[in-house]
């Protein structure tokens, strides 16, 4: 495949879903300005393996794969600062749409604290299907498992929400 | 939330309906477009795209099936291979540092065995065999063949060096007439040596303030801790090893136990030359 040819298929899928790949990002990092120097991270190694990247709508569950390593490894070891995120990382620290405290705001601050309370692998489905709005056939493309274990997973994840919920309803105010 | 899913909990609509918010505001927040588009130039004017790597036409999942089904015709091959002579040395050897978000790099292309080969394999249980000399079960090389020269720029394809840097210097210290190394080893003194030269670069880097030229350094090193090698054993199988280079996970202390003891003047082959 051409130079041009690569690069046109990046900017394609840049323009198509980096700012749904930022969105990925910032809700699952802490402090959410620390999303950009991730989302250098992800479009860089997105770069630099074009050649691999799928055509068509297949490049954006491709994209959530490779958030989601860089995520993984972001978890292990100490972020990583990219000077090219040096504005990205201002903006969102200074941009109020960004912060998690709008959950109090719009009232899922209690479910985001009861998702915490859930493992990993949990907490990760129900967070792709209601914050990405994935179906089980997308996950699975994501997360590498068959769809009939992210079903079975999803309906497990689910119902452990539903108690962690129900656990803090008994909570005394 | 599985749109299919008629029994979804307002909880979660509730936190679907956020993210929806969150997402089309940030999609429609106009500095942001225009940041997220500089990063993009910049992200293309600092990296460039690797070769097409080989991808498998199936699912990562089936991997392991596959896998157990070759290993069972590897075994069953061997049996055979034992009442044949040998014509070939088995697939060539690669080798990786990469990490599980960057590709292997390509094996060489060869028509079968590799004249630069001795059909000489180290023995499975061979480790180190003194201060500076270590063994494993891969094929000793010959240095000096004539077509040994290809296989080591199909070694060094793999890497990339700083600018400026030059691979001249280790191609020299092999230049051995006459002597032979371990594969592995081989493709481990290239990875050492290019740690080294972005060692260099990264040293020199903080000294002058250069941030780019430390955080390029430091991406090499993440990518390059540890080295994986996989080539024939000699025995119809695969010989797998992985050397640690930089500790995990990669940071100033563990990029300074690296390169301070391994580069500059006391930087010399590693694995044993005969």
């Amino acid at each position: 495949m051409s130079p041009d040819l690569l690069a046109h298929r990046f900017e394609h899928a840049y323009r198509a879903h980096s700012a749904a790949v930022l969105g990925y990002l910032v809700r699952r990092t802490e402090p959410p300005e620390d999303a950009a120097d991730l989302m250098a991270e992800v479009f860089t190694v997105a770069w630099r393996r074009v050649a691999d990247m799928p055509p068509g709508d297949e490049a954006r569950l491709w994209l959530y794969g490779v958030a989601r390593n860089v995520l993984s490894n972001h978890r292990r070891s100490r972020i990583r600062r990219h000077r090219l995120a040096d504005r990205l990382r201002e903006h969102l620290s200074r941009s109020p749409r960004v912060h998690h405290d709008d959950a109090r705001h719009d009232g899922t601050d209690h479910v985001r604290a009861a998702l915490a309370t859930l493992p990993e692998r949990d907490r990760e489905v129900i967070a792709l299907t209601a914050w990405e709005g994935m179906t089980a056939a997308e996950i699975a493309v994501v997360l590498d498992l068959d769809p009939g274990t992210v079903r079975s997973r999803l309906s497990r994840a689910r119902a452990r929400l539903r108690a962690a919920l129900a656990d803090q309803d008994r909570i005394p105010c | 939330m599985d749109r299919n899913d008629p029994g979804q909990d307002a909880d979660l609509r509730r936190l679907s309906g956020a993210a929806r918010v969150a997402d089309r505001d940030l999609a429609a927040d106009p500095e942001l477009r225009a940041l997220l588009d500089d990063l993009r130039d910049g992200v293309m004017a600092t990296a460039r795209p690797r070769r097409l790597a080989f991808r498998l036409p199936m699912p990562r999942r089936l991997v392991p099936a596959l896998a157990a089904v070759l290993t069972m015709a590897l075994i069953l091959g061997g049996g055979l291979a034992l009442r044949q002579p040998r014509t070939d040395h088995g697939t060539p050897a690669t080798s990786s540092t990469a990490p599980s978000t960057a590709p292997a790099p390509r094996p060489k292309p060869t028509g079968g065995r590799n004249s630069f080969g001795t059909g000489l394999y180290g023995a499975s249980h061979a480790g180190k065999l003194g201060p500076h000399e270590a063994a494993d079960a891969s094929e000793w090389l010959l240095l000096g063949h004539p077509e040994t020269p290809g296989y080591l720029d199909y070694i060094q394809g793999s890497l990339e060096l700083p600018p400026g840097a030059s691979w001249t210097p280790l191609r020299h210290r092999l230049l051995l007439p006459g002597k032979r190394m371990q594969a592995s080893f081989l493709h481990l003194n290239f990875f050492r040596y290019a740690a080294c030269r972005w060692g260099d670069t990264w040293s020199r880097a903080r000294k002058n303030g250069d941030t780019a030229a430390v955080d390029r350094a430091e991406r090499f090193f993440r990518g390059h801790a540890t080295h994986r090698f996989s080539g024939p054993d000699g025995r119809g199988g695969r010989f797998q090893v992985t050397y640690p280079i930089i500790r995990e996970p990669v940071d100033r202390d563990r990029i300074l136990q690296f390169y301070v003891p391994n580069c500059g003047e006391d930087w010399r082959l590693v694995g044993a030359v005969r």
